[in-house]
């Protein structure tokens, strides 16, 4: 359930940290691992699946940027695509969020037996 | 990080790499950039925990750890690149079906138009329609799903010269 959520929600975490500023895979893996305090941490691998998907549904482009030292990185930029995407999830969530806490905050947040 | 150590662990990325190629079918420029975001990723891996302290085969291990199975990673992406296979096929095809429009049709209504006896250039339209077969197999690697079709419509197209 904990692992369905977390990987429902990749695709809002990855447009938010882009809609920020571009950013390559590694980076994106840190910095989710990060930001969520290794919550959102994964299989790094699966990450670029994402990300290609996402590109082929228009809500990423990508380009190639070539470092002086160390290997040439694949940048992630969001379109405009993307940024109706990432609003459009994180009002979803959102609504989620306060619908599932109004429930259990009438429980009084604890499981009902 | 000694030669000796550099050498390891280029071999060992170059052996995770082949891998994740393995599961692919896309053409070879696609390949190529996928191989090279998954090769950046964890040569930054590897060098951060290399900074961290770790030795040079355990930082390889670990970042191939954090990654995942190589198989399972290509899989993943050769679904998502799928496409490029029914490319392959369509790809394999169309040299075959333009060979057999151009022997079917167009040499017939030259003869006709031209009043040609005989159909004029059979050794060069094989040769045509043999090296338009050889196309696909040249430009794309790993298409496994054309092959068959490939060989299919090859032996049709050598049975009709």
């Amino acid at each position: 359930m904990e692992r369905d959520f977390r990987k429902g929600s990749s695709k809002v975490l990855i447009l938010n940290m882009l809609a920020e500023r571009p950013m390559y895979g590694y980076q994106i893996a840190k910095e989710l691992k990060r930001r969520s305090e290794g919550y959102f941490s994964f299989k790094e691998g699966t990450l670029y699946p994402a990300l290609h998907r996402m590109e082929k549904d228009g809500l990423l482009r990508s380009e190639w940027q070539v470092v002086e030292k160390g290997p040439s990185r694949k940048y992630y930029h969001i379109t405009e695509e993307g940024r109706r995407a990432l609003a459009h999830s994180a009002r979803e969530w959102t609504t989620f969020s306060e619908r599932l806490m109004s429930i259990l905050g009438e429980q009084g947040a604890e499981p009902v037996t | 990080m000694t030669n000796g150590a550099t050498w390891t662990v280029n071999e060992e990325l170059e052996r995770y790499l082949a891998g994740v190629a393995g599961q692919l079918s896309v053409d070879p420029t696609s390949e190529r950039e996928i191989l090279g975001e998954i090769q950046a990723h964890l040569q930054d891996a590897i060098a951060e925990f290399r900074e961290e302290g770790l030795g040079a085969q355990e930082s390889v291990t670990k970042a191939f750890d954090n990654f995942g199975e190589p198989r399972e990673v290509g899989r993943m992406l050769g679904r998502l690149h799928g496409d490029s296979a029914n490319q392959a096929v369509l790809a394999a095809f169309l040299p075959v079906a333009l060979a057999l429009t151009f022997k079917w049709m167009l040499l017939p209504l030259l003869s006709t138009l031209a009043h040609w006896q005989d159909s004029p250039t059979p050794f060069v339209f094989a040769c045509l329609a043999i090296l338009a077969l050889l196309v696909p197999g040249l430009s794309l690697r790993n298409w496994r799903y054309g092959y068959g079709v490939w060989a299919f419509f090859s032996l049709v197209t050598i049975a009709q010269l």
